[in-house]
């Protein structure tokens, strides 16, 4: 009776462990399938555009959705279409115009080549298509912007010593040149690391679509003797930039580059001399008497040697 | 063994000697030693793991960031470099100034220096971020620069504090290899290798006394240079907190400091594992030693009140903010508890003889070290989180500073580290200089000779 019972009990732990292997099995399977049906990263392009001394550009900054939060999406194909996704259409332009890859960053741009402005002499305002393609990691997504053309001119007024920046925004509507008015420009002066803003803060175009600055007076230049001075309009509205940069001559000369003498703040080559020579005999003396004591070890080992 | 008693003849000077060689010779651990070091090995197996991580992914795993780009590492670093000081000031200072009860107290304390050393210059290495542009401070370093001094110092202090700790120990490492037979193959070697074939000869006593002689003259200068220079990273940076005159002294004092309680929670530890240490690390050593500790930490607390009294009297601008963050904002409970804990309630207590016991100067050391760690975090973060230009246009995370728990543990790993260096020293070699003991304690120099490394 007694056997009877351990061999049932003994049965029963068997099955009570093999269920729980053919359970967990089961989990795995539930969870690798739910792997192999998993959709793919969701992307996202950003788009802004830009005109340059007249140059469009089309920026794209493409992003994939990660666990935490979004991550640049590299080496996706980007197409980039006029009004339609359809083939270019020699005829009417339309179609795509060229593609490119993302970077590292998930950034890629599109500059339309001055035969594109040739063609479209005639329009100024654009439909832009950006089609990232689809591949193993992603399915395929578009995003469209438009780009609105405005033109400013840039000028500049010298009287008195002072110097002032002229700009005038215009638009071409209906073939006729039309100002700009009541509209929010920037004038600014291209620095080492960044634009110098100068003029009144928030500058609005006249009813001529003209904004007027002041240079400051005190501006050092460039190496060349030159600054560079830029005009920009932000389309808020369709996350654009149109700019006009122009560099003209200056006559105040750069600050002295003081890395060229010896002082405490220069490069490590024009150190002070009594600095280099306090640290090197210090060093002279310091490492010198080190290795003195090192080779005492050296007689110590030989005396060892000897009987 | 006290010190006033001293041989009376050569017998008893012989019986003193081989009496020393047996208590010295290396013990292997017992079960408190063994999981000590298991636990250390798993702190910083831990830390690596972390090191490994902040390798692939960057100091972006860390708390730092562009505003607090010096944490809990360069707090470390400080920290180190002061308790390093306590090779200078036993083995040199003690030695030139012929205090006759220092001998037992040379080695631990340049055993700790060294770990202390060494672990210094890895924990910058680790806060770096890039240790693979290591190379580059020395091709694009400018002289000009307080950092380069400092990786010039700290390099020719841990080169003199390994010879100081080596030239005394080459006797004992001839005694390990001629007393220790039942020990592996590579531990005979490393003794054979490191003994340099040292024969006991009176010649070789005189070169290793010529040579400890030069090395306490010249550690002492590189010694005050190593935390001056190390103040002057801060002190020529123009921000609240570190623009101060009194910064080389005032680190100098609490490197002083943190370095004797270093060596009393040595002498401490060593006692209470190893049987027969009480003859050597006496109640005696203790109470000399909490003297020492007083009267280096009045010094320190001197320092410290001009450190903040005077700032704290003008409140001026900046530094005012950064000082009512100290004394009255986030920072304050952290500030008065080093202050109180780190400085005055042991200065309070070993004030005392009875402070100056073996368990209460214990705690009291340890509650120095503890404190002069935290005092090293308040030097440098605080600071980092006050500069002159307004915080701004950052994100909220960078307004503020925690230390992850990467951070802690790579931290943490680098203290387990010097303790685990030292420990295995103190399991592979004597801890104490039997031949300086013995000169001490009045043993004729030719006994010493002839009879330092013979067995009873």
């Amino acid at each position: 009776m007694r056997t009877e019972s351990k061999y049932i009990r003994k049965n029963t732990m068997t099955r009570i462990v093999l269920i729980s292997i053919l359970m967990l099995l089961f989990t795995q399977l539930m969870f690798a399938e739910g792997d192999s049906t998993s959709s793919k990263p969701e992307l996202k392009i950003g788009l802004k555009y830009k005109i340059s001394n007249g140059v469009k550009s089309i920026m794209a900054d493409v992003m994939q959705e990660g666990e935490d939060k979004k991550m640049p999406a590299e080496n996706v194909k980007l197409n980039l279409y006029l009004s339609e996704v359809v083939p270019y259409d020699a005829v009417t332009g339309v179609g795509l115009l060229g593609s490119t890859t993302t970077s590292d960053d998930g950034q890629a741009a599109f500059t339309l080549s001055p035969a594109f402005n040739n063609a479209m002499k005639d329009k100024h305002e654009f439909t832009f298509v950006v089609v990232a393609q689809a591949d193993k990691r992603f399915d395929e997504i578009q995003e469209q912007i438009i780009m609105k053309e405005f033109y400013i001119d840039l000028k500049f007024n010298t009287e008195d010593s002072s110097t002032s920046a002229i700009a005038r925004m215009t638009k071409i509507e209906n073939g006729k040149e039309i100002p700009m008015t009541a509209t929010e420009m920037k004038l600014q002066v291209k620095r080492t690391f960044g634009a110098l803003p100068f003029g009144e803060e928030g500058l609005s175009t006249d009813s001529d679509g003209v904004v007027t600055g002041v240079l400051p007076a005190d501006l050092p230049g460039n190496d060349n003797k030159t600054i560079t001075v830029i005009a920009k309009f932000d389309d808020e509205e369709n996350n654009g930039t149109i700019e006009t940069i122009q560099s003209i001559p200056w006559k105040i000369v750069p600050v002295v580059n003081k890395l060229d003498q010896r002082t405490l703040w220069s490069t490590g080559r024009n150190a002070p001399i009594p600095l280099v020579i306090i640290t090197v005999s210090l060093i002279l003396i310091i490492w010198g008497t080190i290795f003195h004591l090192v080779s005492i070890l050296f007689k110590i080992r030989k005396l060892s040697k000897t009987p | 063994m006290e010190d006033s008693i001293k041989p009376t003849n050569e017998l008893e000077a012989i019986d003193m000697l081989h009496r020393y060689n047996q208590d010295m010779l290396p013990q292997k651990f017992g079960k408190a030693g063994k999981i000590w070091v298991i636990i250390l090995c798993v702190i910083i197996a831990f830390g690596l793991f972390n090191y490994v991580r902040q390798l692939r992914q960057g100091l972006s795993i860390t708390g730092l960031s562009d505003t607090v780009s010096w944490g809990i590492y360069i707090s470390n670093f400080v920290f180190f470099v002061a308790v390093s000081l306590v090779g200078s000031l036993i083995t040199a200072v003690l030695y030139l100034l012929n205090v006759n009860w220092r001998a037992p107290l040379t080695r631990i304390s340049e055993v700790i220096a060294v770990a202390a050393i060494m672990f210094a210059g890895i924990i910058i290495i680790v806060d770096m971020g890039r240790p693979d542009r290591i190379l580059n401070m020395f091709i694009h370093g400018r002289i000009q620069s307080p950092i380069v001094w400092d990786v010039i110092v700290v390099m020719t202090y841990m080169v003199i504090s390994i010879l100081l700790l080596y030239f005394p120990l080459l006797p004992s490492i001839a005694f390990c290899r001629d007393t220790l037979t039942n020990i592996p193959k590579w531990q005979k070697k490393m003794y054979t290798l490191l003994s340099l074939g040292w024969k006991n000869k009176p010649e070789q006593y005189k070169l290793v006394k010529r040579a400890v002689t030069i090395l306490s003259v010249m550690i002492i200068p590189v010694a005050l240079s190593i935390h001056t220079v190390t103040s002057w990273l801060f002190a020529t940076t123009y921000r609240p907190g570190w623009d101060s005159t009194n910064f080389g002294a005032y680190f100098v004092a609490g490197a002083f400091m943190v370095g004797a309680a270093a060596v009393i929670a040595g002498m401490s530890v060593l006692r209470k594992f190893y049987a027969r240490y009480d003859e050597y690390f006496t109640d005696k050593h203790f109470d000399r030693m909490g003297k020492l500790l007083v009267l280096l930490s009045f010094v320190y607390l001197y320092f410290t009140v001009n450190e903040y009294f005077i700032p704290g009297y003008k409140m001026k601008g900046e530094e005012g903010a950064h000082l009512r963050e100290l004394f009255i904002g986030q920072y304050a409970p952290m500030f008065w508890a080093v202050q109180l804990f780190g400085m005055i309630i042991p200065i309070i207590v070993l004030m005392f003889e009875r402070g100056r016991k073996p368990v209460p100067i214990f705690i009291m050391s340890i509650f120095v070290i503890i404190g002069a760690w935290f005092k090293r975090y308040l030097i440098v973060v605080p600071t980092m989180l006050h500069p002159f230009l307004p915080l701004q246009q950052i994100p909220e995370s960078a307004k503020h500073y925690f230390p992850t728990l990467a951070e802690w543990s790579i931290t943490t790993a680098s203290l387990a580290g010097a303790l685990l260096l030292i420990t295995l020293f103190v399991r592979y070699f004597p801890i104490i200089s039997i031949w300086e003991v013995a000169e001490e304690r009045g043993i004729p120099h030719d006994t010493i000779y002839e009879h330092l490394n013979e067995k009873s």
